[in-house]
């Protein structure tokens, strides 16, 4: 039987003896005797390693994979290179297998990665400071929403459609406790204009959250937004895909409050969504309001650099119900695979990266605009990674085609708002993608589309 | 950015050859095109040229520049400088440190999994869904609840779920006076905190003296403005709350509901279960018991059971069986969702692994091991410091260093010490209740030579600090620092590295 217990029989019986117990069942004579030892769906034994993994196998074979199937697909989760070295680095059993840092003595390598961290997301988002991370990019902006409520006392919230609706649907959920509203200012051409921001901008507004690109692949130019938001007291908050900063405006060029994002394209795997990781940044006038772990910089008695999580009286352990989060457990080895990742690929790769991603989306955007039956949405508002295309066939129906024919094609928008559809898709293509692969799946959409594909 | 502030000089120290180098950061070992890995072979010339300027990025990207060999031994070396339970003995309380099979590493990174984009086809997923299906299937079982949802990436993340819940179930019953969330003193920081972030108002409940609820009090903070009470069991003490019954009874009489915080689960795993004892909502913190590693703080996850009664507000999306497909759907009185995608799924296919492997047998051999553990190395300190509570504990103990206070000695002494003895700490100063606390946990995973041995090295340092308290004043001695300077710390925060060359050209510091 596999359990992972070191105890030898004589051991058990020993101890239980030094406890004056005469079976392991009266160790829990505190508990209730009703309910105790209940049965379980799992057989008794368990199964040997061997065993296990190929039954986890059995079930993973059943999934579409990437190393199945050629993905264009993003909408929140992206296909990108990850080297080799991040998942050997993050796996060193000293930080795999260590706990939030709370000894900063016998934590240094581990706190010294975290501030490390925390400078290079603050650089990529151009901003003062970065907290050591937060469960996923939807939760990042949602206690970016809440900062800006605390900081306001003001409940109304100016959501640009642009913005992921999933996370939108998280902010929701999340501000709802603090008596937090959400308003949407609409795209038009798919970017939200500034006049529509300054129609609903009131003195019940606590903050306008933006996004960078949008969910629908466009990339907005937010030039005067600061100024408009912060004369009626109101936070900028911008919500960036840390892969296309490589590229684009970061949120502190746009002199954004708050910085939010998803770091799962730094060198972490789609894993079916989670675990991923939560970016907030922020301007250094927010440092104490913002939530999570923060590492600071200071020294010990004898003058050597040391690193300590700092700042601990805005958090739950210290503050309780006063505290700016609940948040505890975080996503740190996750913010170490952002930082190897970050590392590796140093300024230049990381910006080659971001450029390739967007020239094999143009690629795909002028191959798919090609095809009779396919309209792409907003042509010509620029795109980085992304777009949307409206098609003659139902998007679901072509994309199960797709899949047959070895392609998980852009993602199907029926059911979704704003820009979805029922004949609509949103595509993607990253830096990892070949031009055969993009040739390719043009030619399987046009088969599909014209009909001619083998059924 | 930090400009005023100059870097905190990072030499040696004096007459302390024995601590291991610091490493120097990646500001400091950055070279000027210096490259690693390099993600593409050939960009384009005028790739984004397409691109407006004005939606271009002006400033530095502020990334070091190193090889991949330097990355490398960067990394190994800080990873050096860190100590987890591969490493050292981790009896953190309330954490559940144990040993994490390295099979289940294996898990998540099968193909069909580790690049499983969230977002596929259902019908091209299916054997995903299965997984989580089967895995929600199990933990209704352990946990004795009638629905879970596996969203939550913490407890943290759970117990603000389970509080949006209890707020949509009393609106949807038309009972919106109850506003408060009732917590006993000794609870975990996290429930108050998620209380609060929930909306509601938090009244703390005090603990008797042998650390259980104080039923009188209870009775008292109870009113019909109780939404809920929030209970750890067994409690942050290590203790199973002797009066457990009569809080339920009273609970319900007064129509709230009964929250558990299962961050204690490890000691109830295939014993006990805690809807048989009557609570409507249970997290499960499955990176504590459920064979996923901390990772120096996460990621985690935080799987929710309830009752029957609340599983229509269950967060978006719910997952379904419709014959034999597995499906995502949203229900019209969910309190919404929690996070972008369906949940932490790499956390949650180990824990189903790692069920599976321990089968019926193996799950209570983890709890009663971690009752055996505890108890013994209780057994082995209880004439060395106080333990709080009497009889048997749970899975943990605390003991209180506050009989070392006329020599001036402070539990964090004691735990900078064990650290100079090549071990981590126990949990310092919670619970709150308890002055001076040291919380120990040993889990399941360590042997009795191990405990023996701990016991007589933290039994030598209390001697010591009779003794000679200043030498535990100086301590840790043997780690890459001494005690940081928290003050100086928080006074005026060093939050990136000062070595880091500013991101904005000179004479253009937009950003402040």
């Amino acid at each position: 039987m596999a359990d992972f217990i070191p105890h030898t029989q004589s051991e058990t019986r020993e101890m239980l003896d030094v406890l004056g117990l005469s079976s392991l069942e009266d160790l829990v004579g505190a508990y209730p005797k009703a309910g105790l030892f209940p049965e379980l769906p799992l057989s008794g034994g368990g199964l040997t390693e061997r065993d296990v993994l190929s039954e986890m196998k059995r079930l993973a074979s059943k999934n579409a994979g990437a190393s199945s199937v050629v993905v264009f697909r993003g909408g929140g989760s992206y296909e990108h290179f990850i080297p080799e070295a991040v998942p050997a680095l993050i796996g060193r059993g000293e930080f795999l297998t260590s706990y939030t840092p709370y000894q900063p003595e016998a934590s240094q390598g581990l706190l010294q990665a975290i501030f490390e961290f925390q400078t290079a997301i603050s650089s990529v988002y151009g901003m003062d400071l970065s907290n050591a991370s937060l469960y996923d990019g939807a939760t990042a902006a949602a206690e970016a929403c809440l900062v800006a409520i605390r900081h306001t006392g003001r409940t109304v919230l100016l959501v640009s459609d642009g913005l992921d609706p999933s996370i939108s649907n998280v902010i929701k959920t999340y501000v709802e406790g603090l008596g937090g509203r959400l308003v949407t200012v609409p795209l038009v051409e798919g970017t939200t204009r500034l006049s529509d921001l300054e129609e609903r901008l009131d003195g019940n507004c606590a903050a306008f959250i933006g996004a960078i690109p949008t969910f629908w692949g466009t990339v907005e130019n937010f030039t005067g937004f600061r100024a408009a938001l912060e004369s009626r007291g109101a936070l900028f908050l911008l919500h960036a895909n840390p892969h296309s900063l490589s590229v684009l405006k970061s949120p502190g060029e746009w002199q954004a409050d708050l910085g939010t994002g998803e770091g799962q394209p730094l060198g972490i795997p789609m894993m079916a969504g989670g675990p991923y990781l939560g970016l907030l940044t922020a301007s250094r006038a927010f440092m104490r309001k913002i939530p999570g772990r923060l590492v600071g910089q200071t020294a010990d008695a004898e003058g050597r650099t040391a690193y300590v999580l700092t700042l601990q009286a805005r958090e739950q352990h210290i503050r309780r119900e006063k505290a700016n989060s609940n948040v505890c457990t975080n996503e740190t080895l996750l913010s170490l695979a952002a930082l190897a990742y970050l590392t590796l690929v140093g300024p230049q790769g990381f910006r080659e990266a971001g450029e390739t991603s967007h020239v094999n989306a143009a690629r795909l955007m002028k191959g798919l605009a090609g095809l009779p039956g396919v309209r792409i949405l907003f042509p010509r508002t620029p795109h980085f990674h992304e777009f949307v295309v409206e098609l003659s066939l139902p998007a679901r129906d072509v994309s199960r085609r797709l899949l047959e024919m070895g392609y998980l094609g852009g993602l199907p928008l029926e059911g979704w708002p704003v820009l979805g559809g029922s004949n609509r898709m949103l595509w993607c293509a990253t830096e990892v993608r070949t031009s055969d692969e993009i040739r390719g799946v043009v030619s399987a959409v046009g088969e599909i589309l014209s009909g001619r594909e083998a059924r | 950015m930090n400009e005023k502030t100059t870097p905190v000089t990072g030499h040696s120290g004096s007459g302390s050859s024995f601590r291991p180098a610091m490493e120097p950061s990646l500001w400091k070992l950055s070279r000027e095109q210096a490259r690693g890995v390099r993600p593409v072979q050939d960009v384009p010339e005028g790739a984004v040229k397409d691109l407006p300027s004005e939606v271009l990025r002006k400033i530095s990207l502020g990334l070091p520049e190193i090889s991949e060999l330097e990355t490398i031994r960067h990394f190994t070396r800080l990873s050096q400088l860190s100590r987890g339970v591969d490493t050292h003995f981790y009896p953190l309380g309330s954490c559940t440190m144990k040993y994490n099979p390295k099979v289940m590493d294996r898990v998540p990174a099968l193909p069909g999994f580790f690049d499983l984009h969230p977002r596929t086809d259902e019908f091209a997923m299916q054997g995903f869904l299965g997984a989580l299906w089967d895995l929600s299937e199990l933990l209704k079982e352990v946990l004795g609840m009638d629905a879970v949802t596996l969203a939550p990436a913490a407890g943290a993340h759970g117990e603000l779920t389970g509080i949006l819940m209890a707020r949509s179930y009393f609106r949807a019953k038309g009972e919106t006076g109850r506003r408060e969330i009732l917590v006993p003193d000794s609870a975990h920081g996290t429930n108050p905190a998620s209380a609060a972030m929930g909306g509601f108002t938090v009244r703390s409940v005090p603990s008797n003296g042998s650390g259980h609820i104080d039923l009188k009090a209870l009775e008292q903070a109870l009113s019909n403005q109780t939404a809920m009470v929030m209970m750890t069991a067994p409690s942050t003490l290590g203790l199973f709350e002797e009066e457990l019954g009569e809080v339920v009874r009273r609970v319900r009489s007064r129509g709230a509901l009964l929250y558990m915080d299962g961050a204690n689960m490890n000691a109830f795993l295939g014993v006990l279960r805690p809807g048989d004892l009557g609570f409507d909502i249970v997290h499960i913190n499955t990176h504590k018991t459920l064979a996923t590693p901390h990772g120096g703080g996460g990621p985690g996850s935080g799987p929710v059971g309830v009752k029957a009664f609340l599983e229509p507000y269950l967060p978006n999306p719910r997952i379904v069986r419709e014959g034999k497909e597995f499906r995502m759907v949203d229900r019209p009185e969910s309190i919404g969702s929690i996070r972008s995608f369906v949940g932490s799924s790499g956390v949650l296919l180990r824990a189903l692994a790692y069920m599976r492997m321990l089968g019926k047998h193996g799950l209570r051999r983890v709890a009663l091991y971690a009752l055996l553990n505890a108890n013994y190395l209780k057994k082995k300190l209880e004439d060395v410091l106080p333990v709080t509570g009497e009889g048997l504990c749970a899975h943990e103990f605390v003991l209180s260093a506050k009989v070392l206070e006329k020599e001036g000695v402070r539990a964090i002494d004691i735990a900078k010490a064990l650290l100079d003895e090549g071990y981590y700490a126990p949990t310092v100063y919670f619970p709150l209740i308890v002055p001076e606390a040291l919380m120990i946990e040993p889990t399941e995973c360590e042997s009795r030579t191990t405990l023996d041995g701990f016991a007589r090295d933290f039994r030598r340092i209390v001697e010591r600090a009779r003794s000679s308290p200043d030498e535990l004043h100086e301590s840790p001695s043997k780690t890459p620092v001494g005690r940081p300077d928290e003050v100086r710390a928080a006074r005026d925060p060093i939050l990136t590295d000062p070595l880091r060359p500013s991101l904005f050209p000179p004479g253009n510091a937009q950003n402040g």
